[in-house]
């Protein structure tokens, strides 16, 4: 019996289905031929690099000879460590980011503040649409980057930091408190309102805890609701401001 | 947390007292875990090495400040990895795969060695389509498919639902055979 009745591109459920009947046990033989003959390709495919995932295993061999080296060297100091401050104010920065492209923290970090910073920041999102008509998931919040939510590898090296232009005053977008404030401050809203922007932007402050993802807590701020793009406005490009709004020590972990 | 990540808490206090021993035995114990997820972001073996041993550094180098929060041990030991494994992406800019294995091209293959040099082939690259996709799609399809680990680990140590876990494997597969077509077709690019 066919469990799959959508044809061709496998989505989501489907998937998943295919996985759950991996896990029990079934060959890949039958899975295949529980699929719509449409599906059975693009399933095959997935299925072979499974497998080819599965072997990857067997090839990496870990050296066990570091131990020894490890505990000789344990109580060195690590040559790259670094105390380095950041400084309220000092590392605010804007970046364009063009769709498909999400800012992640990979992205930010590396344009804003340096690896691992437990920053405090602000960060603004702005759509370009949102100068052309009603805003769509704009808004300021108050991050703490913490150090659970460091990275991700977007391709990052296709997302190069495009031109400068109608730029908010940020300065006035930094909120007096600090971490963990609540409300977001009249002058915030104000300061939006003040940038030509036709309608006052949703705005909030959010403290970002250490094992969120910052993608889960972005995402409601660039997403389209008409689209069910991850967290994309389509054909549309966004900015990203941050700014340290105290003075913070970098510590890694 | 486990029952079997409870058996390690006196062992991780131990070593936060300074215990080299204790940091030895969860060296023993998380190594290759550790050494794992290195490897399908970086893929230089000679770099995977170093960067493993500075992750046990560095981690030594905490230990005093760890502090349990009902995360698996492990769970932060991925996070040094994974902000090692960025430093060294900053000074590399370009992260290459140096294992596809060198034959020479003089000597004829039998069947069984085509076979293999295929499958190397494929492995490199998953291993290079990979790399493009989100950490969190690298992180479920690395545990679940290469390291072989549960939805219900994968689940615990980096803290979504299992269902969210599933449907970042499933996303994560579709959008890694979309990023091999390309790579596929670069590669024989190059090979004509």
């Amino acid at each position: 019996m066919n469990y799959l009745h959508k044809h061709n591109p496998i989505g989501d459920v489907d998937m998943i289905r295919i996985l759950q009947r991996l896990d029990v046990g079934a060959t890949i033989d039958e899975i295949l031929e529980d699929l719509p003959l449409d599906n059975r390709e693009e399933a095959r495919e997935l299925l072979d690099m499974i497998v080819l995932l599965d072997s990857a295993r067997e090839n990496i061999v870990p050296p066990r000879e570091h131990l020894a080296h490890i505990l000789e060297h344990l109580d060195d100091p690590l040559p790259e460590e670094s105390h380095v401050e950041v400084k309220a104010g000092e590392q605010e920065k804007k970046v364009v980011f063009s769709t498909p492209y999400i800012p992640t923290v990979f992205n930010l970090q590396k344009y804003f503040f340096p690896l691992s910073t437990v920053a405090v920041v602000v960060l603004l999102v702005v759509s370009s649409r949102y100068f052309t008509s009603p805003p769509v998931g704009t808004d300021a919040v108050l991050f703490e980057l913490g150090t659970g939510d460091t990275l991700d590898t977007f391709p990052d090296d296709t997302v190069p930091p495009a031109g400068n232009d109608a730029i908010p005053n940020f300065d006035r977008l930094v909120p007096e408190q600090k971490t963990g404030a609540t409300a977001p401050s009249q002058d915030q809203r104000s300061t939006f309102s003040a940038e030509n922007m036709s309608t006052a932007p949703q705005t909030s402050q959010k403290t970002l805890l250490v094992d969120e993802s910052f993608e889960t807590a972005l995402a409601p701020l660039v997403k389209n609701e008409s689209t069910d793009a991850y967290g994309v406005f389509p054909e549309d490009d966004f900015s990203v401001y941050l700014q340290a709004v105290e003075d913070l020590p970098i510590d890694n972990y | 947390m486990t029952r079997e990540e409870q058996n390690m808490v006196p062992l991780i206090e131990k070593a936060r007292d300074g215990d080299h021993e204790a940091f030895g035995e969860l060296y023993a114990l998380y190594f290759t875990p550790v050494y794992r997820y290195i490897y399908v972001r970086v893929g230089v073996k000679h770099d995977v090495d170093d960067i493993a041993q500075t992750v046990f550094l560095k981690a030594w180098q905490a230990m005093a400040r760890y502090e349990n929060q009902g995360r698996p041990f492990l769970a932060w030991l991925f996070t040094i990895a994974r902000n090692t494994v960025y430093d060294y992406r900053k000074k590399k800019r370009e992260v290459l795969l140096d294992d596809t294995p060198i034959r020479d091209e003089s000597v004829s293959l039998s069947p069984r060695d085509e076979e293999k040099e295929l499958h190397d082939e494929q492995l490199l690259l998953v291993r290079r389509a990979l790399l493009h996709l989100s950490q969190d799609q690298q992180d479920v399809i690395a545990l679940r498919f290469i390291e072989g680990r549960s939805y219900r680990e994968i689940s615990n140590l980096i803290e979504k639902s299992q269902d969210a876990v599933r449907a970042i494997a499933s996303r994560g597969l579709r959008e890694l055979r979309k990023k091999i077509v390309p790579l596929e077709e670069t590669t024989l690019q190059e090979e004509t």
